[in-house]
């Protein structure tokens, strides 16, 4: 289960309203390659997941994106706190605001509502975790994205930066997870049966 | 609501803290037997358990188990994370 | 054994083939000044990746 605590990972403390560059890191709230897609998806695979090791560390990394989100909707929400009604309606964050004022809602840059659509929990260990790996290297890529966009911006960059380099230890991560399941198959044809679902049906059938 | 340096240095060297031990979980998560890392992992989460309850009874609760109160809920009664300091 | 392509052949392409492995991280101890590895994001200077692109044309 979980449990809260009252701080975020990593500080978030943005002094400057700037309604462009919000519009664009929301897409690492809702988007499909964003925190909230993350968590969702490691913390779906999980369940299905044969070995206790790899089902563990979808749990660790799926926790630490749920406060990835939280960063995420903290820069947002401070970009867009202050804004003016005249900022708001220059800047193109009206078509935003119109429908949620200064809530966050989860969403993409381009406006597509978060949805289950964007990831996959395919049930088989050696899928999944390259499913991992892929949404890793998109997150770190959409965070390279955005650190182009904020050039004169170092409070936005700081924790940018840090959820960018968070993206890569975890392809390392899910890499050696990778490892550990195929050390526990067959090198010879690694992909005859799958793991979560096949040795259990074995067993039944005798 | 301003906030003292002190309290925000206490949380930041908690936060320093925490990472780290976030970061040695997961290397554990896949290095179950490096023991070396499980010497660090010890060393760090004691001192951050202390830092968390000092910083508990100094300033606000940072967990529920630690929001003991009287005539105040100081676990509702704490800061925002993501207001920022600001 | 052949080189494809000019690509350098290693250890890893002795290795079962239709699969990719990410090499094995191993422990060399932490970054020395924990506030810095908090600021990077890691505290283990082998994964420090920044980046520093930058678009160019022409």
């Amino acid at each position: 289960m979980w449990n809260y605590e009252k701080r975020l990972q990593f500080p978030v403390n943005i002094h400057e309203p700037n309604a462009k560059l919000a519009q664009a890191i929301i897409s690492q709230f809702g988007g499909p390659d964003g925190e909230l897609a993350a968590s969702m998806r490691y913390l779906s695979q999980k369940f299905a997941t044969p070995y206790k090791e790899v089902a563990g560390l979808l749990n660790d990394i799926g926790t630490e994106e749920l406060a990835h989100l939280e960063m995420v909707g903290a820069i947002v929400y401070q970009l867009t706190k202050n804004l003016s009604q005249e900022e708001i309606e220059k800047s193109g964050f009206d078509k935003y605001y119109v429908d949620h004022t200064l809530g966050l809602w989860p969403q993409a840059a381009g406006g597509i509502p978060f949805n289950a659509c964007e990831f996959q929990s395919k049930g088989d260990i050696i899928t999944d975790l390259f499913e991992d790996m892929a949404a890793e290297q998109k997150a770190r890529t959409t965070y390279d994205n955005i650190l182009r966009l904020v050039k004169d911006c170092p409070d936005v960059c700081a924790p940018i930066k840090f959820l960018r380099q968070r993206e890569i230890v975890h392809f390392q991560r899910f890499g050696e997870a990778l490892r550990m399941t195929t050390e526990k198959l067959d090198s010879k044809n690694f992909y005859a049966f799958n793991p979560g679902f096949d040795c259990s049906q074995c067993q039944k059938n005798g | 609501m301003s906030r003292c340096s002190e309290e925000i240095r206490m949380l930041n060297d908690i936060g320093i803290l925490d990472f780290v031990l976030t970061e040695l979980t997961l290397f554990l998560d896949t290095h179950p037997q490096e023991q070396a890392a499980m010497e660090q992992f010890n060393h760090y989460a004691r001192i951050r358990d202390n830092m968390t309850r000092d910083f508990s009874k100094m300033y606000y609760p940072l967990t529920k188990d630690l929001a003991q109160s009287t005539t105040e809920w100081r676990w509702g009664g704490a800061p925002l994370p993501w207001e920022g300091d600001c | 054994m052949q080189d494809y392509f000019n690509y350098q052949s290693c250890q890893a392409d002795r290795w079962p083939i239709a699969m990719a492995y990410v090499p094995w991280q191993h422990f060399d101890g932490l970054c020395e000044d924990f506030e810095k590895g908090y600021e990077t994001g890691t505290i283990f200077p082998q994964l420090d990746k920044p980046f520093t692109g930058r678009r160019c044309t022409g």
